[in-house]
């Protein structure tokens, strides 16, 4: 029988900074670049993998008060970080494992994403780095 | 001789005032820019020997 899982408290550090409270979205991509190995005599493409080229998205909703969502991008735009994304906030475990990226390129931070009666929320994401599922307590 | 180490403010990084280790890839000059920590310069210098003063009275 499949179990589904609803999430509903997940984790979101970014730079070491717990920034859960102002997120509402989050995924972490585990991606390798295809590459096509096909040959004559084959009838269907076929690839190997290539580089890592891994991705995390989060939306955050955006402030600017100290120690928040602005503080804590503000700088970091243009450097590589550490995002951690793991499903609640027990221990890391096999069960909830720390999806985390090490050395994820920011490009780019959208400062202001104003519209009339919303609440200011910013995508942004992290490409690159290294991929690990930390499952050590 | 002295060193650097970090110590916490923002209680969205750890517990304020605690000593902050940086894991492998944090980008601790951003943190301190943000606020989140600051970072404190330690003397791990020996303490010099200080010369002995008598303080016996004088006679």
């Amino acid at each position: 029988m499949a179990t589904n899982q609803y999430l509903s408290n997940p984790v979101v550090k970014i730079n070491a900074v717990d920034l859960t409270g102002f997120c509402t979205a989050a995924s972490v991509i585990q991606r390798f670049e295809p590459l096509d190995n096909t040959t004559f005599g084959q009838t269907d493409r076929s690839y190997v993998k290539g580089l890592g080229d891994h991705e995390a998205t989060v939306t955050l909703l955006l402030t600017y008060a100290a120690s928040e969502t602005y503080a804590t991008l503000a700088t970091l735009v243009g450097t590589t970080t550490t995002v951690v994304v793991k499903p609640t906030s027990a221990a890391d475990s096999a069960t909830n494992p720390g999806f985390t990226l090490t050395g994820a390129l920011l490009a780019e931070l959208p400062v202001i994403n104003a519209s009339l009666g919303e609440l200011q929320t910013v995508d942004i994401v992290f490409q690159g780095g290294v991929y690990s599922a930390d499952v050590t307590p | 001789m002295t060193d650097v180490e970090y110590r916490i403010v923002s209680h969205r990084v750890g517990e304020p005032g605690s000593l902050f280790v940086p894991k492998q890839g944090i980008n601790v000059e951003a943190l301190v820019a943000g606020g989140f920590i600051v970072a404190v310069t330690v003397s791990t210098a020996t303490p010099s020997k200080r010369r002995k003063v008598n303080t016996a009275p004088e006679e």
